[in-house]
């Protein structure tokens, strides 16, 4: 495979590297704050993690095939767009999705949480390189990834935020049941749901949101990332960390499938029109 | 009941005590790392428990019958091996297991998973005596107990670990639902599952895998857990640690369900006994057929 990858290639929202033999990296840039938009989703993100894991996995059958104990390493790091260091995201994307008349009934069910259970029980450790504003919808992207380094705010504010209780919003149940299966404490889960806090970067460290702060940019934040990957990436080569994931987090993959709505006909037809 | 009672009788693979008025011990002696095999669960331990809650509950009803308001205290002590301090037990019988042809299908349904759920719901407390290396399907067994003490490893090293990821084995439902129930903190549910990490006794006792960790050999381990035992051996004879584990309902008043075995419910920990239910797959025949015979 030859890199990088773009996708989608007409206009391309996201950008795959494979920097060293054991790493690849998502680089999310649908404008400056990289909204997840269906459009991201659907056609950046999901092929770049068919691209990771087609290559990663050739990689891992040629190592066993060649009873080499050693080869089959692998790390995915997800970052925000790498010219700013202002977001990692700001979650999803309200004006497009607001032109979507079928959005209340299709985006979580169709686009978001068959998303949310790809990465969660990816097969290769993953890392959020959270190199700057990280809200709602990005926040749970983050949480899905197995690792969260995040910008130590040094030099511009940085907030990890739900922020759907001031806005009158409520949430699905994939949101919820992943917050109760990866941050620890029910007082932190009040604190990120109910009171929708801004956490700095500090603060999510001690509340156990993310796993280190990182002192620099958004470079310095992806290089934190790779010495977070170097030291997991031989984890997976005896094959379960995936399947080992899908159990781990059963409670988030089932609470994701009771994301679903009354269909209706035109809804039910806007998806299928989005697929063929 | 005339102790130590030995099961199975033909080549014993555990051995029942009850070295005081309210604790026994089960001690787990398949060989000096107590595999946990088909027989070692099957014609050791469940016949043990049966044992065990038999004379706690002959015991406990002959106090209410008499209004002995401190009689029918209890509490159960597992150890491992008793001569030796290396092991607790090295977790499941690969060795065994891979000569049943049917390990995938019936092993966890009929055999582990049943073990679980008899022992997360025991109505007395249970203590886990962690005499040694404690991993995988050990360390499950450990964490079915109420409570863990640990040696300190001061001797010699000791760990506790889940080990699957680095031998490409994945979980049952019932392991995952256990350690989500009684590990705090998701980055510990991390570094135990998919880290695979190996805990010293003072990391275990940090991120709460345990309870106590204990200076010296087995019987030190086995003394410490008696010292546990006794804080808390009385809060069984009210009569609902095993049926609540802690039942809220039961400090709302609802205390006609009491009375009506079928409701009992074990809430505490229903996610991992409705978790343990799940790790059926598709039947085959001979597997199907290779449970009733172990059985009949």
């Amino acid at each position: 495979m030859s890199y990088p990858l773009r996708f989608p290639t007409e206009k391309p929202l996201v950008t795959l590297t494979h920097p060293t033999a054991s790493i690849w990296i998502i680089e999310l840039h649908n404008g400056p704050d990289s909204r997840l938009s269906t459009a991201l989703i659907n056609d950046g993100l999901q092929p770049a993690l068919d691209a990771v894991e087609r290559d990663w996995r050739n990689g891992w059958r040629a190592a066993r095939a060649a009873k080499n104990k050693t080869g089959g390493k692998g790390a995915l790091i997800i970052v925000g767009n790498r010219g700013q260091d202002k977001f990692f995201s700001n979650g999803l994307d309200f004006d497009s999705l607001s032109k979507d008349p079928h959005y209340s009934l299709n985006f979580f069910p169709h686009v978001y949480n068959p998303l949310m259970r790809r990465l969660i029980t990816f097969p290769i450790p993953t890392i959020a390189a959270i190199n700057g504003h990280c809200f709602a919808g990005a926040m749970m992207l983050s949480l899905c990834c197995d690792y969260r380094v995040i910008t130590d705010g040094g030099k511009r504010n940085v907030w990890m935020c739900m922020n759907e209780i001031h806005l009158g919003a409520g949430f699905p149940q994939s949101f919820t049941s992943l917050i109760r299966a990866k941050i620890p404490d029910a007082r932190t889960h009040r604190k990120v749901i109910l009171e929708g806090h801004r956490f700095s970067p500090s603060e999510a460290l001690e509340a156990g949101l993310v796993d280190h702060t990182v002192n620099g940019d958004t470079e310095a934040v992806i290089a934190k990332a790779q010495q977070v990957a170097d030291t997991v990436s031989s984890l997976c080569i005896p094959g379960s960390w995936g399947i080992s994931k899908r159990e781990l987090y059963r409670d988030v993959i089932e609470a994701s499938t009771k994301d679903t709505v009354i269909a209706n006909v035109p809804a039910d037809d806007a998806v299928a029109k989005a697929k063929l």
